[in-house]
């Protein structure tokens, strides 16, 4: 039995607006720790066969 | 928990999933239930793909689905056609079920899960285009997403959750910080 996901996401108002804002600095919300974690998965990309 | 003992898997059948457990907390059995009931059919019919974090005895303790997406936003300035406003289209990947087993909670392993998840979008968004992480996710998870992870809140559901976005390329660029602190990619 297979569970369909909504994958088509529509953004709206504020939330369009939000997100337009994002787009011009997509660094803003990064974290020390996302960061970090990006670096490390950065390494396991390169390590894993494509 | 040791997480360099884990592996990941694409879930197929000869994963057991029976004894993994994550119904602790409320709307959490519908995470045990996807994996359970609907995964591999999913997975079958090229919905989503799961993949399945496994111990060295091959117990799966974590799991997360994805799919393709894609982002539709909004843009007044854009002409209408039809009845339809004008929208701009950002190809993602839709992290459709994240979970780690009742038992395995608050040991690092859903910092590790994502980041193998992360690996996986990054190499995707090689191969085809792909600008957007998107996550469902429950509000006590906030935390985990937004400071841990960068994700942004991008709407509220009508069915209580939320949902946050993440732009890839902070995760395929590297980064530095200007002379006021704030971070640009490379």
């Amino acid at each position: 039995m297979a569970e369909h996901f909504n994958t088509a996401i529509v953004l709206e108002g504020e939330d369009a607006r939000k997100f337009r804002e994002y787009e011009k600095n997509p660094w803003v919300n990064e974290t020390k720790a996302s960061l970090e974690s990006a670096k490390r998965a950065r390494a396991i990309a390169s390590n894993l066969t494509r | 928990m040791d997480t360099s003992e884990l592996r990941l898997k694409v879930l197929d059948d000869t994963v057991s999933v029976e004894n993994f457990s994550c119904n602790k907390k409320p709307e959490s059995d519908q995470l045990e239930n996807f994996l359970k009931v609907h995964a591999l059919d999913n997975q079958h019919k090229q919905l989503t793909v799961t993949y399945v974090a496994l111990t060295e005895d091959d117990n799966p303790i974590a799991f997360f689905s994805i799919a393709c997406a894609s982002i539709a936003v909004n843009n007044l300035e854009k002409k209408q056609t039809s009845n339809l406003p004008g929208r701009d289209r950002y190809p993602a990947i839709y992290i459709g079920r994240f979970a780690v087993d009742d038992k395995y909670q608050n040991q690092g392993v859903g910092v590790w899960l994502m980041e193998q998840l992360f690996a996986r979008a990054i190499n995707i968004s090689f191969d085809v285009g792909c600008r957007y992480l998107i996550v469902q996710s429950k509000q006590t998870a906030k935390t985990f997403y937004e400071k841990k992870f960068g994700f942004s809140h991008a709407k509220d559901l009508d069915n209580g959750h939320v949902l946050y976005y993440k732009n890839m390329i902070t995760l395929t660029k590297d980064y530095i910080k200007d002379k006021t602190g704030k971070i640009h990619d490379k």
